[in-house]
């Protein structure tokens, strides 16, 4: 019995694991103009609708501190990722013999995690900054503000982090249907293992 | 409306039994700055049969000659302006050749990892080279791992200049695949296909990198006119690059 669990609670930390790695590592065919899919999202939709509010609440923290360390600069997938683990998780305590299993729902709810979670770190990189970047004064030359404060100013967001965002939202749906539906197979396996 | 109490119950158990998870978030965030590099490196280790080989090696090529003709035009100039100058002796050192082992997870992280760090002497500040130019500066580096700021970041400022008319500029990372060089001059007196490279006057990268060619200028941008610049090294398409430690430039005297 412990074994059991152990070996399933090892498979899970695996792949997440591999979401973790395949952040950095999306081959180029999967980027749209540079922006790849969120593979923490597909994994955290899967075990936060099999698993519950709590385990998807725990996981996305735990996914958001581990994504944390991997990147450069002070934004992080944090809050947006244990928001999405406890809605879900929600979700799939709710609909638990509904039709959970329909991959059109799987490929919606991953988009929509991915505009939410790209929405929460556009505010952090947006309030991180000086928010004099934004504003420049004529015949001022450079301010030594726009060197100092160097970061996403609202015209970077409009253009290229917008552009990023749909792109990624686009790519996680696309994917969506056919992982979230794998991993969820898998965690079903497991509690039919775990449980005998 | 028994199903509804019965998850008012369900809730407050699963409260509780939440508790030793919220202490293992506390404990792992707790423990980030210690866990953190250990990540870094085990991620280094899995992907470490998988690096990158001698793959797009015409494109390298290509990037490089254009490299090593930019840095021609500049050689010649720094020449004219050193024989005028005494005493300033050239410092060498050594580059440390690493592989990219990941590439920015989303549009917010215009950033590298690469497959060498600290044990190597990679540096925070070191700057990273590839084939046809500067690309970027080292932000963080563990054991075996560095992460890299690339220019195309808007966190990025890169003091450079434009090597046939020596005006100064600043550039800035907007997010996109292509910065921006912001001037102090007025008048620049600048035009497309100029070529650009790290300024004499940085203090945070070795001077005379170069860095790219302007595409477009525009002139009545306020404060000071902004030219778009394509980066020389094609950075999508580069899998080894040369991190060149940071030495803090002679001081120049008037």
């Amino acid at each position: 019995m412990n074994r059991r669990a152990l070996t399933c609670f090892l498979i899970a930390v695996t792949t997440a694991l591999v979401a973790l790695g395949l952040g950095l590592l999306s081959p180029s065919w999967l980027r749209l103009s540079g922006a790849g899919p969120h593979w923490l999202i597909l994994w955290l939709l899967s075990w936060s609708l099999s698993k519950g509010p709590m385990a998807g609440i725990t996981a996305g923290g735990l996914l958001g501190i581990g994504f944390d360390t991997l990147t450069i600069g002070s934004a992080t997938p944090l809050y947006g990722l244990t928001l999405l683990g406890y809605v879900w998780g929600r979700w799939g305590r709710r609909h638990r013999h509904g039709q959970l299993g329909s991959w059109p729902f799987f490929a919606i709810q991953a988009s929509l995690g991915s505009l939410l979670l790209d929405l929460t770190i556009l505010l952090q990189l947006r309030l991180a900054a000086d928010p004099m970047t934004g504003s420049v004064s004529p015949d001022a030359g450079i301010l030594p503000s726009d060197v100092a404060a160097a970061g996403w100013s609202w015209l970077d967001i409009g253009t290229a982090g917008l552009h990023g965002t749909f792109a990624a939202a686009l790519m996680t749906g696309l994917l969506a249907p056919i992982t979230v539906a794998l991993l969820m197979l898998l965690w079903q396996r497991l509690d039919r293992l775990q449980h005998g | 409306m028994g199903h509804r109490k019965r998850d008012e119950v369900a809730a407050g158990f699963a409260i509780k039994r939440f508790l030793p998870w919220l202490g293992l978030i506390l404990l792992v965030a707790a423990s980030r700055p210690v866990v953190g590099p250990f990540l870094a490196e085990f991620y280094a280790l899995v992907r470490r049969p998988f690096w990158p080989g001698a793959t797009q090696f015409e494109w390298i090529r290509q990037a490089e000659e254009l490299a090593n003709h930019e840095r021609l035009i500049f050689l010649e100039r720094e020449n004219q302006r050193l024989k005028a100058m005494v005493g300033l002796s050239s410092v060498d050192s050594t580059a440390v050749r690493a592989p990219i082992i990941g590439r920015s997870p989303a549009v917010w992280w215009q950033q590298l990892t690469l497959g060498e760090g600290a044990s190597r002497g990679i540096q925070v500040g070191d700057a990273v080279v590839a084939p046809g130019g500067l690309i970027g500066l080292v932000s963080s580096a563990t054991a075996h791992t560095a992460q890299v700021t690339l220019v195309t970041d808007p966190t990025s400022r890169i003091g450079v200049w434009v090597a046939r008319t020596s005006h100064h500029g600043l550039l800035s990372g907007l997010g996109s695949s292509r910065p921006v060089l912001r001037f102090l001059q007025e008048n620049p007196q600048v035009v497309p296909g100029d070529v650009i490279v790290t300024s004499p006057a940085s203090t945070l990268v070795r001077p005379g990198i170069p860095v790219g060619i302007v595409q477009g200028v525009d002139l009545n941008r306020l404060p000071a006119p902004e030219a778009s610049v394509q980066l020389s090294a094609p950075i999508n398409a580069i899998e080894w690059v040369e991190v060149w430690p940071h030495q803090p430039s002679p001081a120049v005297g008037p």
